[in-house]
């Protein structure tokens, strides 16, 4: 049995749909199509691995998207300050152009 | 005069802030979060998103602990950007001193036969399966060659002491050669204790070699977990652990259980054994999916959902224990909370990334071939030489160390770059094991959801912060159990 998941595009991107799909991917396999205004998400279960209740499974699935997305919106936020604290790590090392 | 400022002179005055990196994670109900050099901090779902959305009010508690643990810096707290880079230099810092850890295979003979284990021999053939002297001399001579100030030679087997006299010959070498070094050598023997006699205690006494045994838990499931002929393996690690302790001191021995699909019946037989015989604590170990256990496909049969409960009802009679006014620690759990609550690295091969295959420790075996870990010795036994990384005959430290055979899986499995690591909140604390993960999926890194060294760290980290942060009872204890 499968189902399928829809995303707004407008509203939610693929990269935090991918990478919820790789932390259930135990579970299931993510087959993801677009149309104009949505990605279409097609959940295929893994063989051994349970999915009894696809509401429940959705809930979780769009949680993690939405967690996702906060992830990709702190590392957005952060990733040039932490480029400049690894490399006042780095400094003095002797790995560094600067020493 | 007052010696202090007042609260409101440490307040953002611009009302604006910078994040600092940071992750989080859900636990019961609450929102983990923790930063680039492992501070962490629980919070609620709404603290969270006004936190990301630059909202979050400068004279909130919230807002002023995130600052002092630097998750968040403002226009008076700058400085915390090169604290974070100072103290992520420190924590790296650790990696510098490579392989304090030498493993010294010197004999493959066991007079056990224990079904999971790969490696020994039934045999008396000591040419066959002995460590000579002088493989045993080229691997003083790498051991010593080395940067780390500090080097332990640890004698495995099989059984070590059935080829005692190389164990005599390694320990009076490395003294020897190490005078003009000046390294801070320490030895120790992994031994099932069967054999040992009062002229290898009285050497041991003499040179202050220190003894690690095996306790599976009672005589029951150890002597199930360790068959040798009249069965009586359990009976005679016992009496082993008193004649050490004995003549030896007290503390000079400490035991390791191998877990096996029949320990996880029950935890608290195994610990109330290791009370029985006096030890401090106790560590409930996964078990390694090598040699018998990936041949005869048990581990999938228990894996670690069935460990984590063993290990979470484990954990919770330790408690019970410490708070009845006995101190007894569970090592795995101290081991964590010392990486979670300080900078320093306890030096657990498994949870460090990169990787402790060969920087941590290393293995010379028998044959004089070098192993990047134990696990990877096994699994040559098993006909797969991926973790083999040199030859004590052709190669010295440098070849080895800069070899691609072992540089390969150290940079393939870094968590820091690795799919769903680079973003989990506990990848501060965690670690990477090519090993495990090219055993059990053919390639290095692993898929973390389908990963059961994943699961078990996530959930004990999880558990183990949140029973930490959740009771003062139980934090006091665990506190205990690292200082
Ligand atoms: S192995 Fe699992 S628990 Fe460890 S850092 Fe990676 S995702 Fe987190």
């Amino acid at each position: 049995m499968s189902s399928s998941l829809n995303f707004d595009s407008q509203c939610t991107s693929l990269e935090a749909i991918k990478k919820a799909a790789y932390v259930f991917s135990d579970r299931c396999a993510l087959d993801i199509s677009e149309d104009e205004s949505s990605y279409i998400c097609k959940i295929i279960p893994k063989k051994d691995s349970t999915i009894d209740n696809y509401e429940d499974f959705e809930i979780e699935f769009r949680n993690e998207v939405l967690d996702q997305e906060l992830r990709i919106e702190i590392a957005n936020k952060t990733d040039g300050v932490k480029n400049l604290i690894l490399a006042f790590a780095f400094s003095k090392s002797g790995l560094s152009d600067n020493d | 005069m007052t010696k202090f400022q007042k609260q409101n002179f440490f307040q953002n005055t611009n009302e604006s802030y910078e994040l600092l990196p940071f992750r989080f994670a859900r636990i019961n109900g609450r929102v983990l979060l923790t930063n680039l050099v492992g501070e962490y901090f629980f919070t609620k779902d709404e603290v969270l998103k006004s936190l990301v959305d630059g909202t979050l009010p400068n004279d909130s508690d919230d807002y002023l602990n995130l600052r002092s643990l630097h998750f968040i810096c403002d226009d008076q707290t700058q400085s915390a950007k090169q604290l974070l880079g100072i103290k992520t230099r420190t924590k790296l810092s650790n990696y510098s001193n490579l392989t304090s850890l030498h493993m010294f295979v010197i004999s493959l003979r066991c007079e056990h036969s224990c079904p999971y284990c790969q490696v020994s021999r039934q045999s008396d053939d000591k040419l066959a399966f002995d460590m000579s002297y002088e493989t045993a001399s080229k691997a003083v001579d790498f051991a010593l060659s080395g940067p780390s100030p500090r080097i332990k030679i640890e004698f495995q087997g099989g059984e070590p002491l059935l080829n005692f006299d190389t164990l005599k010959f390694i320990v009076h070498d490395a003294k020897e050669k190490n005078e003009a070094i000046g390294k801070d050598l320490s030895f120790v023997i992994a031994t099932n204790l069967a054999v040992i006699t009062d002229e290898i205690l009285d050497y041991c006494k003499l040179h202050d070699i220190e003894i690690s045994t095996s306790l599976d838990g009672p005589a029951s499931l150890h002597n199930h977990n360790r068959p040798r002929p009249g069965n009586n393996s359990y009976e005679l690690a016992t009496e082993g652990i008193k004649k050490v302790r004995e003549k030896l001191g007290f503390d000079k021995v400490n035991a390791l259980m191998t877990t096996t699909d029949k320990s996880l019946d029950d935890p608290r037989i195994i610990i109330d054994e290791y009370l029985k015989q006096g030890f401090s604590g106790i560590f409930l170990r996964p078990l390694s999916p090598y040699g018998f256990a990936i041949k005869t496909k048990k581990y999938n049969a228990y894996g670690s959902k069935k460990w984590f409960e063993f290990y979470k009802t484990g954990l919770e009679y330790i408690l019970e224990i410490n708070k009845s006014g006995v101190h007894f620690r569970e090592f795995y759990s101290a081991t964590i909370l010392k990486k979670i609550l300080t900078l320093k690295d306890p030096g657990y091969v498994d949870l460090r990334s990169p990787a402790g295959i060969g920087i941590g420790g290393i293995v010379y075996n028998y044959d004089g071939k070098i192993f990047a870990s134990d696990e990877g010795r096994m699994l040559a036994e098993m006909g797969d030489n991926t973790f083999e990384i040199g030859n004590l005959a052709t190669d010295n430290f440098k070849d080895v160390f800069l070899s691609d055979k072992l540089l390969d899986p150290l940079e393939q499995s870094m968590t820091t770059s690795a799919p769903r690591c680079s973003e989990c909140a506990f990848e501060q604390y965690c670690g990477a094991d090519p090993v495990f993960h090219y055993a059990t999926t053919g390639d290095f890194l692993g898929k973390k959801a389908e990963s059961d060294f994943c699961y078990r760290n996530y959930n004990t980290f999880s558990h183990l912060l949140d029973t930490y942060d959740s009771n003062l009872e139980t934090r006091s204890i665990f506190e205990s159990w690292i200082n």
